[in-house]
């Protein structure tokens, strides 16, 4: 596994990890009276998020071995197709953004100021799980040398 | 000024303002006709067109690869970085749409799912505007080379 694959996994990891974190706290700001209930649980997922990051990072930066190879033009492609997904995927979840509260809310509803930043901020680490399951899947396909 | 300049700047006036009056003319028509297919269309045109007009050179590139040059590498690579850039300034638009709705409406104030849409027609106006600001940019710095 080389270290593209290594940072794909770890923001595959992180940006999971973030998105539940935000569904929590989004969750808690439309249960009546959970607003505070959640600062302790808040504070765990902080740790958890931080643990990760830092154990990740580790093994992000740690050379298995000599012969693991370092990034080539085949993995630019690979990251380059990824972001093109991941652009894709963002301008997908803004539209959802749009519609979605509509939705829910009908035409006359509204929705908490402080919602929009979780969301969008939400919309964010969606896109950046977008670009690691990108990767993994073009390297795990084996990517099509012909490109 | 160069054709390929020129081309640019035409498309940085006319398709932001095409966006732009396209989608808010179809926001209005839900707003005072209720929900109906032609406005919807509008709406879900001027999304698709403005969001994802930037895939139009490459996937072009692709398809007449054995044929006659539509657009050669360097056109691909100026829109990819444009493209890039305007992704850049979305996300800006987005954190200060946000601040500006917490600042107008306060930390527990609410934000009309009406807002939504045309926040989002903005966003795409924005990003076509940038998005040939660079093009018209790149092109204006090698713009002799291929004439």
């Amino acid at each position: 596994m080389n270290r593209t694959q290594k940072c794909a996994w770890f923001t595959l990891g992180i940006s999971s990890l973030l998105i539940l974190f935000l569904a929590f706290v989004l969750r808690s700001m439309f249960v009546p009276g959970d607003r505070m209930a959640g600062v302790g649980l808040v504070m765990s997922w902080l740790w958890l998020i931080l643990l990760f990051m830092v154990g990740s990072l580790f093994l992000v930066f740690y050379r298995q071995s000599q012969a693991e190879p370092a990034a080539d033009e085949r993995d630019r492609l690979i990251k380059r197709n990824a972001v093109l997904a991941s652009f894709i995927g963002v301008w997908i979840l803004l539209a959802m953004e749009t519609v979605l509260p509509r939705r829910l809310a009908g035409d006359a509803g509204s929705i908490p100021v402080a919602a929009l930043p979780i969301i969008n901020t939400a919309i964010l680490f969606t896109a950046m799980l977008v670009y690691s399951v990108a990767v993994l899947v073009q390297y795990g396909r084996g990517v099509e040398n012909e490109q | 000024m160069n054709r390929a300049q020129e081309a640019s700047l035409a498309l940085m006036i006319l398709m932001p303002l095409g966006a732009l009056i396209t989608g808010s003319v179809a926001v209005l028509l839900v707003y005072t006709q209720g929900t109906r297919f032609i406005p919807l269309f509008m709406f879900t045109l001027a999304i698709v067109l403005g969001s994802l007009f930037w895939l139009l050179p490459p996937v072009v590139q692709k398809l007449h690869k054995s044929k006659r040059v539509q657009s050669d590498e360097r056109d691909v690579l100026i829109y990819k970085n444009g493209a890039v850039a305007a992704h850049v300034v979305l996300w800006l638009y987005f954190a200060t749409a946000c601040l500006v709705a917490w600042w107008f409406a306060g930390p527990e104030g609410m934000v009309s799912v009406n807002v939504m849409p045309l926040v989002l027609i903005g966003a795409v106006a924005l990003f076509l505007l940038v998005e040939y600001l660079v093009a018209f940019i790149q092109y204006g710095q090698g713009g002799n080379d291929d004439e």
